[in-house]
């Protein structure tokens, strides 16, 4: 078990900066998930952790140990891959095995130098893999006679064997369906759980990143957009691609203008005003554009008119049955809505809104950033 | 826990990486394809997958090691065709006397001029070295090959490509003379034409490239090539000699009819054929399959003496059609081209079935356009295999004036020594044909031939 | 009652014109594959005296015969020496380019080029080319191969061998490119180095691919024929004789009858060969997926 850590690493294709800067630093037993969308560079970096990509520039450091020049196989990590890579011809006790054939382990210890293992030695551990991910009874099957479930265990299992000091897994759940993908999010949370190892955990899918992680990295063209908790990112993004990449469906984003003018000081937007959280109050000054954001889960009908922040021209209303989306604009831009139970609205006509001001962002329309 | 981290156990010198698969969808029919220089034999974008765990040294040195036992494997394979060309080069008696077999001492030079040799052979001469140029610029240009509007894109191409058909002609005019006078300034006019030509191609080179290493190594190999290919092909004696002697300009129409004829027959017949067995439904369809497979175990080798009497009993030999009969029909092309009429999508076939068209319009008008590229890779197969074709027609012609390319060769075998040379180079002109259509058609050729290897 | 069953199933229109479609290929294999096969076995019963002029049926003893002669035996063991010295050197040689080649190098495509481009050489100009590669006066190799009946046999399967190297690359290199990039990174975090990768991956992966080129190069060494008329004739004292050869040579009015022995000999051998083939080796080919 280790940590894993960036310091300034960058990874450049030819003329394409895949990772462009990226400081990181993973902790030990921590399941951090990186985030983002195609090509953002998440994957790159993970594979630079495994040694399948060199850094151009930068060190990567497995524990305390810099292994930018360490062959793959001797860094002790595992990797679980996007298509799990079974070996298709060799059964699954033999795809489980085989991490352990050649490469060296410490198993004598940490001060003792590392050597193979011994068939028994070597047996045990794959029945104990085989064990805890219930592969027994698969054991002699190749993986053309699995079903897409059952290999992506033995790719686990395969990962599991050699216990590494970290385990990198690469959208293991994006090749399977709706339903088994739900099963398996809950099931790897406990293994990780169990077996308390570092995970980094590449994805596009924030649901599994929100679900899973201890802490999420989010990038976007090869850069760290924000590093936090699930619930930092949720409550404070760090900036408008994070704001709008985490939740579903993304936060609304209006262009607006700060104001203090008649009494109680807001965002000033065409079809309203958002309030402001009061510690920024104090940090605007009159006039300065806004990019105001507010959740759907957030936005609520306003019970009095004096209440009211924006009204929303709704354009059309999905009912889901315990939550009612309402699709509309204020002032031209598009905004959602997500309301609790049944709401009674026509398209064509306006829906009242309101929101707490601790529940409102605000960012810098040019950079993005978030305003605090 | 200290991990040892030292690469003291090499895990092999050269390392290989592991390309992502080729993977171009050109069609609703794609096969597995491979492709050669036109488009990336499957060179992906991942990086080497084990070279990063070393250092660098260790690193350039694997990488000048793998560079090693490529340039000694190329030279194995090319070496046969390398040295029989220098050997053809010169006549052997002379170097037989020198005693040094792969000196080209004495080649005999043509004493000419770009202009002299007739209107038709002028004509050919610059047309090559036209479409060699343009062929040149647009590779480097990267893209699709053959994609003219490039030069309406970027002009400075098409200006690289006249500007190089000037300096060639200019420049290699006097080298003939000279070589062929054995004058000592040969070298040196040699060396000037080399920087010409490679000057006019850096023009186009250095628009598209990305650095100016790679654009003036590019132009330097570029003048070299170019001039070489001139200086050998258009001024060494041996070719036009070879050709007049073995008589190669009928025999090669011969050839050329021939290619043609068959290949325009199995592309009907296997076409038609592939049409049935994929969207027409009729009774005995798998036991007529197994018919067209058996085929497959009857090679003209075993069945040559029946087919050879059938032939002389009709008194066709001699004849075209006693030469392209036995190979109107080709199951190997039926199977190919059946492949890709399955990649075309049932709702096609539907939503023509709908608007009115009968089957031979779907033919027509859908199932060929859209298999387009299984088609072309059957052409071009079907045509190389007709031009190399030496069996049959051994067998059934007679008279020497309606010799194949491929069977005058055997006769320029068994000549005296003296003229051993000319067989050599008689050899290399039959072989150019199919070494064009390689350069141009790889993707085809190699699309046809790992349909049956490589599951898609 | 028939026509019934007829019309339910397939419309007479739609037959006649497959038939149609179908009847220049059939005419073509009826008339120059399957009826002269069946003229040779027939013909295979007849020994002819007096130059063809007299044709006396002997049923199945002149095969018992031929089949069984030596000359018969020798053009066999010619034919399979061919195949022996081809195909193992050309399946090897195919997998050590690909290999080569199946990198990610500046210039790799340039390497590739070179390797597949001896697909464009036919038997003849091989042939030729090696006639005076090997030639011992005017060669740049002088050596006496063609002239020596024991290493005439060699010389002439040299030509084949690097006749098909173009063939055997670019067949394997496109198996090599269908393994998946992920299957052997994986095998590179478990430990496995380059040679293991390929002994023990990516070769049992590719072996259905590596089963096709075997039958496809054995078929193409048992019609050896070009290239022994063109190097050496048959020579030097018949050491190169192989069947098709010999078959080439039968075609007189006087030994047709064992000309078509020896033709229908060749198909069997053949046919059993490939069939031995599949039946042994197809146990341990691997197909995925």
């Amino acid at each position: 078990m280790a940590s894993v850590t960036f310091e300034n690493v960058s990874k450049r294709f030819d003329d394409v900066v895949a990772v462009d800067d990226l400081d990181l630093a993973i902790a030990d037993g921590e399941l951090m998930v990186l985030l983002g969308p195609s090509g953002c560079g998440k994957t790159t970096a993970l594979r630079m952790i495994a040694g399948l990509e060199a850094a151009t520039s930068g060190k990567i450091l497995i524990g305390d140990q810099v292994v930018n020049h360490v062959d793959p196989a001797r860094r002790d990590v595992s990797m679980v891959f996007q298509s799990y890579a079974l070996y298709p011809h060799m059964t699954v006790q033999r795809n489980i095995e085989s991490p352990l054939l050649i490469r060296r382990y410490p198993v004598d210890g940490p001060d003792r130098p590392v050597r193979k293992l011994s068939k028994a030695e070597r047996n045990e551990r794959v029945a104990e893999a085989a064990r805890v991910l219930d592969l027994e009874p698969l054991l002699q099957r190749k993986p053309a006679a699995l079903s897409g479930g059952q290999r992506q265990r033995v790719a686990l299992a395969r990962a599991f064997v050699g216990r590494p000091k970290a385990f990198l897994m690469d959208e293991p759940l994006s090749n399977l369906d709706a339903k088994l993908r739900a099963q398996t999010r809950v099931e790897l949370v406990d293994l990780h759980r169990r077996i308390e190892t570092t995970v980094v955990y590449v994805t596009h899918d924030q649901v599994e990143a929100m679900t899973m992680a201890t802490r999420i990295a989010i990038m976007s063209n090869g850069r760290l957009q924000q590093l936090g908790t699930p619930r930092d990112v949720y409550d404070t993004p760090a900036n408008l691609f994070v704001a709008q990449f985490i939740g579903t469906p993304a936060m609304n984003c209006l262009p607006g203008t700060f104001t203090s003018v008649g009494g109680a000081a807001g965002i000033e937007v065409e079809g309203g005003r958002f309030p402001v959280p009061s510690k920024l109050q104090a940090r605007l000054e009159e006039g300065r554009p806004v990019t105001v954001g507010a959740r759907p889960e957030h936005l609520r009908v306003a019970e009095a008119p004096s209440g009211t922040a924006v009204e929303l021209q709704v354009r059309a209303a999905e009912w889901l049955g315990h939550e009612c989306l309402v699709f509309g604009s204020v002032g031209g831009e598009p905004v959602v809505v997500r309301l609790i139970g049944r709401v009674g609205v026509e398209p064509g006509g306006s829906l009242p809104l309101a929101v707490a001001p601790d529940d409102v962002h605000l960012f810098d329309p040019d950079s993005g950033r978030r305003l605090d | 826990m200290a991990i040892d981290a030292r690469p003291d156990e090499p895990v092999g010198p050269a390392q290989p990486t592991a390309p992502a698969p080729a993977a171009e969808a050109e069609s609703a029919a794609a096969l597995g394809e491979v492709t050669l220089s036109g488009a990336a034999l499957g060179v992906g974008p991942r990086a080497a997958a084990v070279t990063v765990g070393r250092s660098p040294l260790r690193r350039t040195v694997g990488m000048i090691g793998q560079y090693a036992v490529l340039v000694a494997l190329a030279v194995v394979v090319l070496a046969p065709i390398a040295l029989v060309l220098i050997q053809a080069l010169s006549s052997p008696i002379r170097y037989i006397a020198a005693g040094l077999p792969l000196h080209p001492v004495g080649i005999d030079w043509k004493d000419r001029t770009w202009w002299s040799g007739g209107a038709a052979s002028v004509i050919l001469r610059s047309l090559v070295i036209l479409v060699a140029l343009v062929w040149l610029q647009l590779r480097v240009a990267g893209g699709r090959i053959w994609e003219l509007s490039r030069f309406r894109e970027r002009p400075v191409l098409a200006l690289a490509v006249a500007a190089g058909w000037v300096a060639v002609v200019l420049t290699t005019n006097p080298i003939f003379a000279a070589l062929a006078d054995g004058s000592s300034n040969a070298p040196a006019l040699v060396l000037v034409a080399v920087l010409v030509v490679g000057a006019t191609q850096l023009i186009g080179f250095q628009a598209g490239a990305r650095s100016w290493w790679a654009a003036l190594i590019l132009a330097a190999l570029a003048g070299v090539g170019l001039v070489a290919v001139v200086v050998i092909c258009f001024g060494a004696a041996v070719w036009t000699d070879a050709w007049t002697r073995a008589d190669l300009g009928p025999a090669m129409v011969q050839s050329l009819i021939l290619t043609i004829l068959i290949t325009a027959a199995q592309l009907v017949t296997a076409t038609l054929a592939a049409y049935a067995f994929t969207f027409l439904r009729f009774p005995l369809k798998g036991l007529l399959f197994a018919f067209f497979l058996g085929t497959l175990l009857l090679p003209l080798e075993v069945t040559l003496l029946a087919n050879e009497y059938t032939v002389r009993q009709l008194g066709w030999t001699d004849t075209y059609q006693g030469l392209v009969a036995p190979f109107a029909a080709s199951a190997f092309g039926t199977f190919l081209v059946r492949q890709g009429f399955r990649g075309v999508p049932p709702e096609i076939r539907d939503a023509a079935q709908l608007d009115g068209y009968g089957h031979l319009s779907f033919l027509w008008r859908f199932a060929i356009p859209l298999t387009r590229p299984v088609i072309a890779s059957f052409t071009v197969i079907a045509a190389l295999a007709a031009w190399n074709q030496y069996l049959w027609p051994r067998a059934i012609i007679d008279q020497a004036s309606h010799e194949t390319a491929q069977i005058r060769l055997r006769t320029l075998v068994s000549t005296e020594v003296a003229q051993s040379n000319q067989a050599i180079a008689a050899a290399l002109i039959v072989a150019v044909p199919v070494v064009l259509l390689l350069i141009a058609f790889q993707r085809q050729i190699i699309r046809g031939l790992t349909a049956g290897a490589v599951k898609g | 009652m028939i026509a019934a069953w007829w019309h339910r199933r397939y419309s007479t229109r739609e037959t006649l014109l497959a038939l149609l479609f179908l009847a220049p290929s059939i005419a073509v294999f009826v008339a120059f594959f399957y009826r002269p096969f069946l003229n040779l076995v027939y013909w295979g019963t007849f020994e002819s005296r007096r130059r063809g002029a007299f044709f006396e049926s002997v049923g199945l003893r002149q095969y018992r015969e031929q089949l069984t002669s030596d000359d018969f035996r020798q053009g066999l063991w010619h034919s399979i020496q061919f195949v022996l010295y081809t195909v193992p050197t050309g399946l090897v040689l195919g997998i050590l380019l690909a290999v080569a080649a199946h990198r990610r190098l500046k210039g790799i495509k340039i390497f590739q080029a070179i390797f597949a481009s001896t697909i464009a050489s036919s038997v003849a100009v091989a042939s030729v080319v090696f006639f005076f590669f090997l030639n011992p006066t005017v060669g740049i190799f002088r050596v006496d191969w063609l002239n020596n009946p024991d290493m005439a046999m060699f010389a002439v399967a040299l030509s084949g061998i690097w006749r098909h190297l173009g063939l055997s690359f670019i067949i394997v290199l496109a198996g090599l490119q269908s393994v998946p990039d992920e299957v052997l990174e994986a095998a590179t975090l478990d430990g496995y180095g380059p040679v293991r990768r390929l002994l023990r991956i990516t070769l049992p992966l590719i072996s259905p691919v590596l089963l096709f080129l075997l039958v496809v190069l054995v078929i193409f060494g048992f019609q050896a024929f070009a290239e022994i008329e063109i190097l050496t004739g048959g020579g030097p004292a018949a050491s190169t004789e192989t069947l098709v050869f010999k078959i080439f040579r039968l075609n007189t009015p006087d030994s047709i009858g064992i000309g078509a022995v020896y033709s229908v000999g060749l198909f069997l051998v053949t046919l059993v060969v490939t069939g031995l083939q599949f039946a042994i080796l197809e146990r341990r080919v691997h197909y995925g997926d």
